[in-house]
């Protein structure tokens, strides 16, 4: 390596000693790691669910709780349509009475031990009389959360908070696909979805009672691709669905 | 709801944090950005811990954080930042003076350019690491280091001249 090039990369390595972290960076860090999972494990388990179907064999991964323990012998988690279409959980039919369309179940898993989650994906397709409609993913997810509706709006990251009656907070956001994390199991990096139209927008309501309902809708599927385009509901609507009190009456 | 992350995850944290922040530094030229893109890989690798702890989690820290800063590049041409922010609300500590002209050379390569020089220099990384952090070829990343080191000597050169 020439002596100048040498001196310039010493250089850049003498610049960057000059930063370094305080010892609270790991709770901040371990802080943000427990919000993002309030947040996002719905879409997680959505992203598996898919890759299962996609790959048409048994990937158990997903039946795995999100902090890592095993399934107990409460928790279930069932293919489509028994668990969907019985008593309590009809989360597609549900979707599909509010918004229209044709909603398709494809995977739904909960834990009835502790109640505190419950996850469904479902293909989605809108009612559009000009054209073949396209499939959208849409992944509904109803968790337990502690703290102020407030707070743990505060904490799910990007996207407004906006008081609604009653003391529930609705969290609304859209990203591109590949910010939402699109993070399939088995994967060393992080999928990306190379397309500028694919995104996700969903709508997080926490509710004054300690429930957050979420709902997102994706054009895109599990291993990358765009299924459609942008999807077309509107954050209004993706609220109706996850304001509902059908889902807290269902846990 | 309890916290399931294991001790192991804290240790990793704090062994990684120097090492990406010093990377981060280097590839953004602002401690906030830096603390921001290091605490975005180290919330991905939590968000997957139980999966990547018995694989090479810094590896894919490293490789994240390099990724995320490359859509940060793309999503900044469209953004105008309202200026510094203070440093107390980060938990970072800077150095009073790193070498303002570096960053000043360094902020004007490519975002590819720049990751493949701070990668050499910062993380001590070969060809072969930075394209897989790059996500691109060996001869790519080749690429990218040489006309990164050649570029960034003619910018400093340019600030000395208009110094003088």
């Amino acid at each position: 390596m020439p002596d100048e090039e040498h001196e310039l990369l010493e250089r850049i390595r003498g610049a960057t000693d000059g930063i370094t972290a305080r010892p609270d960076s790991v709770g901040m860090v371990r802080a943000r790691v427990r919000a993002r999972r309030r947040r996002r494990t719905a879409w997680g388990a959505g992203v598996t669910a898919a890759i299962a179907v996609v790959a048409t064999a048994v990937v158990v991964d997903w039946t795995r709780s999100d902090d890592g323990s095993s399934p107990g012998p409460a928790d279930r988690s069932e293919d489509p349509p028994s668990a969907i279409e019985g008593d309590l959980f009809r989360p597609a039919g549900f979707f599909e009475d509010v918004v229209g369309g044709k909603a398709a179940p494809r995977q739904v898993t909960h834990r009835l031990t502790r109640g505190e989650k419950f996850f469904a994906l479902v293909d989605w397709w809108p009612t559009d009389p000009r054209s073949t409609p396209s499939p959208y993913l849409v992944d509904i997810a109803l968790e337990r959360i502690e703290g102020s509706p407030a707070e743990v709006c505060a904490d799910l990251g990007p996207g407004s908070c906006e008081s609604r009656g009653g003391g529930h907070v609705a969290h609304r956001y859209e990203l591109p696909a590949r910010e939402a994390f699109l993070d399939p199991v088995h994967r060393r990096a992080p999928v990306e979805v190379d397309a500028a139209d694919a995104l996700v927008r969903g709508v997080t309501y926490v509710r004054a009672d300690g429930w957050a309902v979420s709902v997102l809708v994706c054009n895109c599927s599990a291993t990358g691709d765009v299924l459609g385009g942008t999807p077309p509901l509107a954050h209004d609507r993706l609220e109706e669905v996850a304001a509902s009190d059908t889902w807290i009456r269902a846990k | 709801m309890r916290d399931s992350l294991p001790e192991e995850f804290d240790e990793f944290v704090a062994v990684e944090t120097p090492r990406l922040l010093r990377v981060a530094y280097g590839l953004t030229g602002n401690p906030h950005d830096a603390w921001d893109l290091v605490q975005e890989a180290l919330v991905r690798v939590g968000m997957r811990w139980r999966r990547l702890a018995d694989g090479n989690p810094g590896g894919y820290a490293h490789t994240t954080l390099v990724r995320l800063n490359i859509d940060r590049g793309r999503r900044l041409r469209r953004e105008l930042l309202p200026g510094e922010l203070p440093h107390h609300d980060r938990p970072i500590h800077l150095e009073e003076e790193i070498d303002p002209a570096l960053v000043r050379a360094l902020d004007r390569l490519p975002p590819k350019q720049r990751a493949a020089v701070v990668l050499r220099a910062v993380a001590d990384l070969d060809h072969s690491a930075i394209a897989d952090r790059l996500g691109c070829s060996v001869g790519t990343a080749r690429t990218h280091l040489s006309r990164g080191l050649v570029r960034l000597r003619e910018v400093l050169a340019e600030e000395v001249k208009g110094d003088a």
